[in-house]
């Protein structure tokens, strides 16, 4: 992995649109690739993350469900980060979240992408 | 942690030793910064590097010169060196700076190499 790619993604997209999925299938792809994938999830894509609430959901029944592909990611090495105003709006705490997933703000963000890191959003 | 321009940074944080075993299941994942104060010529002459850590020296940790990727607070940083020492005041400097998660190898990379794990030069 000596200077592994990096790849960050910003997911605005809730668990009533079908591009949260195709978010983090593309996600696991880049980690299956071998990069080192980074979420940044702002907007209603703080949904997606919040304790039980991906449980019971598959946006695409040719995907797996949004469980899977989260429980994917983050064991394969993926990070989730979650933008703090938009979890404080929505009245969230850092509790709230699934295990791993870190309220920290755009800083996180740009570090990344002044190391270098490609970017993509959804 | 409401504020957008919040960067993760933790007051009081402290850094602690993990061993290799819990270092190569952090290494490579996102979010996980390996760093090795020791100088260059000093990494090659010895253990070699572990892939992908870097070099940034303990004067420079503790002056907060630090790569851009760094102004994330919320990493977790994993420091190493040839045994452990440098690496635990390498550490404790990443803590003092305010990063949240800290810790270094017991034994450092030595330890790294002996228990089968591969490094670069």
């Amino acid at each position: 992995m000596e200077n592994a790619k990096k790849l960050a993604i910003v997911v605005s997209r809730g668990l009533d649109d079908e591009r949260a999925t195709v978010a983090f299938t593309i996600a696991n792809t880049g980690i299956a690739s071998g990069q080192q994938v980074t979420m940044f999830m702002v907007s209603s894509a703080v949904d997606v993350v919040r304790k039980g609430a991906a449980d019971n959901v598959r946006m695409n029944p040719f995907d797996p469900p949004m469980k899977e592909l989260i429980e994917n990611f983050q064991n394969g090495g993926g990070r989730i980060l979650v933008c703090p105003p938009c979890a404080k709006v929505r009245g969230y705490e850092e509790s709230d979240f699934i295990d791993g997933v870190q309220v920290v703000g755009s800083p996180a963000l740009h570090a990344q992408i002044l190391d270098g890191a490609s970017t993509l959003s959804f | 942690m409401t504020s957008c321009a919040n960067a993760g940074a933790v007051e009081n944080s402290t850094a602690t030793p993990i061993t290799v075993a819990e270092a190569k299941g952090y290494h490579g994942r996102a979010g996980v910064e390996f760093v090795d104060p020791r100088p260059a010529d000093a990494i090659a002459a010895t253990t070699g590097k572990i892939p992908g850590a870097r070099l940034i020296s303990v004067e420079d940790v503790e002056a907060g010169n630090l790569p851009p990727v760094f102004a994330d607070k919320s990493l977790h940083v994993v420091t190493t060196c040839m045994a452990g020492p440098m690496a635990r005041r390498a550490a404790t400097a990443f803590a003092k700076a305010g990063f949240g998660r800290v810790n270094w190898i017991e034994g450092g990379t030595t330890a790294w190499v002996e228990a089968g794990h591969p490094t670069v030069r």
